[in-house]
């Protein structure tokens, strides 16, 4: 690629553009933050990619998924399709591996990744690519919305940063036994949920601002984890008060010492 | 075959200042790490480095013709955590620093001395990874002999998962 192209962010530091293009970028989810971001990374100039997603584009997915069109709900686009394309058209020597299933029926790809973002849907979902994460050592970084309340609407949504070694999403509160316990009861009605662009847009540009930070280190800041609550009515991201506890917190729920596939013990 | 390797930022910092607190008479220290690999996908294969042990004061040699030499205690610790590491899997991992900077590479001593402790613990965790890991003051190298393997391999790439991250290729610095 033309140095031109990275000109405009060369603030990022003078070895950035090597940093960036050397890193292995995993996206778990193409949907309405997903496909944002796979956006863009390529835009960047990230060069390897992987990225999972196992559904094609409908018809309600078009208010708010990066990429589609209506020829794509017509043609039962996959959504990893649409991603992968985004990428090759910044970017024709872009390395993709691009997977057409859940991440957990192939995750053999994602091992290699230093940073994962992961956009599903649900706690559950959220804390299994954080246990993996943890496992094989990346930086996983979620993002997330939702639409709540009864008479009136309110958005919400996060970004949060778990970090090998560092306060996981259970340290910092936003993953908790009730919660998951509350999904699981659901389980099977879980129904549409409301989604719209901009949130995901926030959401997104905010996650990739973290790992690029992470990658290059431009700004100096030395970021262990993070826990960015959005709100959606007051177009506010502001820091979780959870985080002022962790300054010195060591993670319990992941020892530093467990990684690789776990190991079943005789008794 | 193409190996990749990875370890937190934490344990960097841990091995460093370990490695850098002065002893008494050796003018290096060392520790043990242990590792475990897994496969990725293709031929492709991860290793991770994970828990850090250093060697306590009293089970160093003196010894003017080397930087540090361990006694037949500490080698015995690293043999035990390859036979604790069988079951899943974990290798041992000699450790030590040069402080200079640049992509370290071992020394004549290195050479000759660390792979027969290398073997020692091959023969006593046949299933496990075990190799060499020598720390610069900027970088970082590894030999790494996979179980059946006769010979080492160098990594392709070595991820520090910390902040910021750093990716190592064989002459970058950390």
């Amino acid at each position: 690629m033309k140095e031109e192209r990275f000109s405009r962010q060369s603030f990022l530091g003078p070895d950035s553009q090597r940093l960036i293009s050397q890193c292995r970028i995993g996206v778990v989810g193409l949907g309405g933050g997903g496909s944002h971001i796979v956006q863009q990374l390529a835009h960047i100039g990230f060069c390897n990619f992987v990225i999972y997603d196992d559904d094609v584009v409908e018809e309600s997915n078009l208010n708010r998924l990066i990429g589609g069109t209506s020829a794509d709900v017509l043609a039962q686009s996959p959504k990893l399709h649409i991603a992968k394309m985004m990428v090759y058209r910044l970017n024709s020597s872009a390395k993709v591996t691009g997977v057409l299933s859940t991440w957990q029926e192939y995750p053999g790809p994602l091992k290699e990744c230093q940073v994962v973002f992961g956009c599903v849907d649900g706690y559950q979902g959220r804390s299994e690519l954080e246990v993996f994460c943890r496992r094989y050592l990346i930086h996983y970084i979620d993002i997330g919305m939702d639409v709540h309340g009864s008479n009136r609407s309110f958005i919400g949504g996060q970004v949060i940063l778990s970090s090998p070694g560092k306060p996981c999403m259970r340290c910092m509160g936003f993953l908790t036994e009730e919660k998951l316990a509350k999904e699981a009861a659901k389980y099977g009605n879980a129904g549409s949920r409301p989604q719209v662009v901009w949130p995901n847009g926030v959401l997104a540009s905010t996650a990739v601002g973290l790992a690029i930070d992470i990658i290059t280190g431009w700004t100096g800041r030395s970021i262990g984890y993070e826990y960015l609550v959005y709100d959606g009515n007051l177009n506010t991201l502001t820091q979780s008060p959870m985080l002022r506890k962790l300054e010195t917190h060591q993670c319990s729920h992941f020892p530093d010492d467990e990684v690789g596939e776990p190991v079943i013990g005789r008794l | 075959m193409m190996l990749d390797v990875k370890l937190s930022g934490k344990l960097i910092e841990v091995m460093r200042s370990d490695l850098l607190r002065p002893h008494p008479f050796a003018a290096e220290r060392i520790g043990f790490v242990r590792a475990k690999t897994t496969t990725t996908y293709g031929d492709r294969r991860l290793l991770l480095l994970s828990g850090y042990e250093p060697i306590p004061d009293n089970q160093y040699i003196r010894d003017r013709k080397v930087g540090a030499r361990i006694d037949r205690l500490a080698i015995t610790r690293g043999s035990q955590l390859a036979f604790l590491g069988r079951e899943s899997g974990e290798g041992v991992f000699h450790v030590h620093m040069h402080c200079s900077m640049g992509a370290p590479d071992m020394s004549f001593v290195d050479s000759h001395e660390i792979p027969p402790l290398v073997d020692t613990f091959r023969a006593v965790g046949r299933l496990g990874p075990h190799g060499i890991l020598i720390l610069s003051s900027d970088s970082l190298a590894l030999w790494v002999w996979l179980p059946g393997d006769a010979v080492a391999v160098r990594p392709r790439q070595v991820s520090v998962i910390g902040n910021p991250l750093t990716i190592v290729n064989r002459e970058t610095r950390l």
